[in-house]
């Protein structure tokens, strides 16, 4: 037997840069010129390295050092299902780190020598995925883009409305409409369950605009909207769903922890529900999450705006479920392209010709890290 | 007006003794360790507030709060509270920064926050609370002692692996002292202190077992039997019972949660905690529902001084409050002097076993600055100077 007795957790916080300026729709303002992880590394008696990373710089990283490392030291790694209390846990007085679980599947998967989801059954080997981007843009840049996108053989792209009257950004919508038909699969995201922390609260959408944008975007064939109002306003979330046929409502990227899902779920707040391994729950918490969708006629359809490492991480978690939807991959060039997102990782991950994203054939996760990047940009050190 | 900077300073006071909470299995607690924090505004005027917490909750503080707060007037605090309830997405949760706001409108008003929200008394009946598992013999010693000291409700905790074990205390306590004092049990299973590797949970049979034990020796009210978020399994043990309330709440965050507790009748006593679970002024909004509900409320407080004032403060501003946590369990290091080593005074209770909210403005805290300086770990400013 492989000794999977926990000897080391060691986070690190990356200060990675950008390769141009980024506005990202949600930001009112922020210009990014970076990416903050804390990169996650446990180690185990037999040497294996599982990882995993935080969409977060060193409050996660303290975080885990005070309230999870401790009680991860000397337990066995593979068995998750005793360690992931710890990690909800954890959201009680610290920063959210269900992160962690990653890096102990990461781990079984290694010991059995399996990429992740096939160690869970999988349901497919690549999943078609669809081009997030993250600016509001103006109209015809945004053509253009569309174009570029078509060109790199993506089937579908998500749209950020954001525009102070969102009748502009439908206006978007009919543009793309009338200029690539049916070619691309549109998807739209409001933002409106909270924004990134501590930007000051943003410009709400009532019910009544939401079902308005909603009608709109139903006459005009969108996939899914997303994020139409708070991330706790259950009841909104199931009216505003009960109003509309089409178009499918997405959300749950801010919501955390098993329980807050079987709400949305036994709700009928959502059609397509968006856990991110990183953000919101445990990988293999989510699972259950899924069983819990699946058996009320529901997809997930994990969100990955967070880095490479996170993508991975959720790619095996849809690519292991039997209601998996269109995947997200962040790609919004110059300022956020796929390749900035990945920096971490020695492969990049990048659609195939078919506008899908196929499972690294890895054990693990099949995350490999750029060691001398990690190297040149640590900023904080919480070893062992 | 406008904020100026915001100060984190990260203290990590001793305790004189051991201290082993039962929450901790087994382990030994030296210190008291908080965030300070301080609002300073353009006028002079500076609000006070603390976290529960380490240098997690100051770093969440200086990247997701304080660059929001510098430069806003800081007596709109239903403005600001939108950055604080975001924060937990990414970051530690930092419902405390509300309290600064507040201590600074007390200020500006020259009144008690209490007053401030139309104060229903200025006084309210303090529990002790104790922290230790200790034998039948050992409590009945301390209530004796707790009676003399003037209080007139205790509460004990029960953490043994057998927590029928736990139950004789209480048989020993009321064989020993009769009804002279109301009697409080704590559970501590909706969630354990973070990291501290799961617990043994109770279960919805353990759980009714001993609330009808407890039922049965008139105690007042069992907190926590079930974890945080178990709302169908809270509404179903409450619905099994009669005289024995149910309370909890601690370890919830937001509003949100609240109502999903309150609508769905989880709990007879509403317990957050203004360092904690909402900001001390949204738990006003807490406190109305529950009394819309016919609900009481009875803040958790813990970790230190300065939160216990403002638990203090809300609870005397509201109608539906009978008790406030008195965290005090000597001979251990867990004193109410040890837990208020940061104020120069600390709060004490009346002969009628009761805590006086101070005559004084905003939350009427007067830091201990040398003894705060003293053991400062870190410093962390955002804003002019820093």
């Amino acid at each position: 037997m492989i000794d999977t007795r926990i000897t080391g957790v060691r986070s690190r916080v990356l200060d990675l840069p950008l390769p141009d300026d980024f506005r990202p729709a949600w930001g009112r303002n922020l210009i990014q010129r970076d990416l903050v992880i804390t990169l996650v590394e446990v180690e185990v008696a037999s040497g294996i390295v599982g990882v995993s990373a935080a969409e977060a710089g060193r409050e996660a990283a303290v975080s885990i050092d005070r309230f999870v490392k401790p009680h991860l030291l000397g337990q066995d790694a593979a068995q998750p299902e005793r360690l992931t209390r710890i990690l909800s846990d954890a959201e009680i007085l610290g920063a959210p780190v269900y992160c962690v679980e990653i890096a102990l599947w990461d781990i079984a998967g290694k010991v059995a020598g399996m990429p992740v989801h096939k160690l869970w059954g999988a349901s497919a080997d690549r999943l078609p995925a669809y081009c997030a981007t993250g600016e509001v843009r103006p109209i015809e840049q945004r053509l253009e883009d569309c174009q570029r996108i078509l060109d790199d053989g993506f089937k579908a792209i998500k749209l950020r409305f954001h525009s102070d009257d969102p009748r502009d950004d439908i206006r978007l919508v009919e543009a793309v409409r009338g200029a690539f038909g049916d070619r691309l699969a549109i998807l739209v995201d409001a933002n409106q369950a909270g924004p990134a922390p501590g930007w000051g609260g943003h410009m709400q959408w009532t019910f009544r605009t939401a079902l308005e944008v909603g009608q709109e975007l139903e006459r005009l064939d969108v996939v899914w909207l997303e994020e139409p109002l708070p991330r706790h306003d259950y009841r909104g979330l199931q009216r505003l769903r009960d109003r509309l046929g089409t178009l499918q409502l997405a959300g749950g990227e801010n919501n955390h922890g098993v329980q807050e899902f079987k709400l949305l779920i036994d709700q009928g707040c959502y059609d397509v529900l968006q856990p991110d391994a990183v953000l919101s729950e445990g990988v293999y918490q989510l699972r259950k999450v899924a069983a819990l969708a699946e058996a009320a006629g529901m997809q997930l359809a994990p969100h990955t705006w967070t880095h490479g490492i996170g993508l991975l991480a959720n790619l095996h978690l849809a690519a292991s479920i039997p209601n998996h939807s269109w995947f997200e991959f962040p790609h919004e060039p110059p300022g956020w392209p796929a390749s900035a997102l990945s920096q971490m990782l020695v492969d990049k991950p990048w659609i195939d010709t078919d506008g899908c994203l196929a499972v690294p054939d890895r054990p693990g996760f099949g995350i490999e890290l750029d060691q001398e990047r990690i190297d040149r940009y640590t900023v904080a050190d919480f070893a062992s | 007006m406008k904020i100026e900077r915001v100060t984190c300073r990260v203290v990590d006071f001793p305790l004189e003794r051991d201290f082993h909470p039962a929450w901790a299995r087994g382990r030994n607690q030296p210190n008291l360790l908080m965030v300070v924090i301080e609002v300073q505004t353009d006028s002079g005027i500076t609000g006070i507030g603390a976290a529960h917490a380490g240098v997690e909750a100051a770093i969440t503080i200086e990247r997701f709060v304080a660059p929001y707060f510098i430069g806003q007037d800081p007596t709109y605090v239903e403005r600001l509270m939108p950055v604080l309830r975001d924060t937990e997405i990414l970051g530690a949760p930092v419902y405390c920064m509300e309290m600064p706001l507040w201590d600074i409108v007390g200020k500006i008003a020259g009144l008690p926050v209490t007053r401030l929200w139309g104060g229903y008394s200025d006084r309210v009946t303090a529990y002790c609370a104790t922290a230790e598992v200790r034998s039948p013999e050992r409590r009945v010693e301390d209530v004796k002692r707790i009676l003399s000291e003037g209080y007139r409700a205790v509460k004990f905790r029960f953490h043994q692996p057998d927590p029928r074990q736990d139950l004789k205390v209480v048989e020993a306590v009321r064989a020993a002292v009769g009804d002279k004092i109301d009697i409080m049990v704590d559970a501590n299973q909706a969630g354990v202190e973070p990291g501290h590797g799961g617990h043994r949970t109770w279960g919805f049979p353990m759980a009714l077992t001993i609330a009808r034990e407890l039922e049965r020796m008139n105690v007042r009210w069992l907190e926590e039997p079930l974890p945080r978020h178990d709302y169908d399994g809270l509404r179903r043990l409450r619905d099994k019972l009669d005289t024995l309330s149910i309370a909890g709440g601690e370890d919830n965050h937001g509003l949100h949660e609240f109502k999903l507790l309150i609508d769905r009748e989880c709990y007879d006593i509403l317990q957050p905690d203004a360092l904690l679970s909402e900001g001390v002024g949204q738990m006003r909004k807490i406190a109305a529902l529950a009394e819309l509900s016919g609900l009481e409320m009875a803040p958790h407080t813990w970790g230190n001084g300065i939160g216990l004032m403002a638990n203090l403060h809300l609870s005397a501003a509201i109608p539906n409050c009978q008790f406030l946590e008195f965290p005090h369990d000597p001979p251990s290091g867990w004193t109410a002097a040890a837990r208020d080593q940061m104020l120069t005074e600390p709060l004490v209770i009346d002969p009628d076993g009761c805590v006086h909210v101070p005559d004084r403005a905003g939350f009427g805290l007067v830091l201990d600055e040398e003894r705060i300086a003293r053991f400062t770990v870190s410093t962390h400013t955002v804003g002019a100077g820093a």
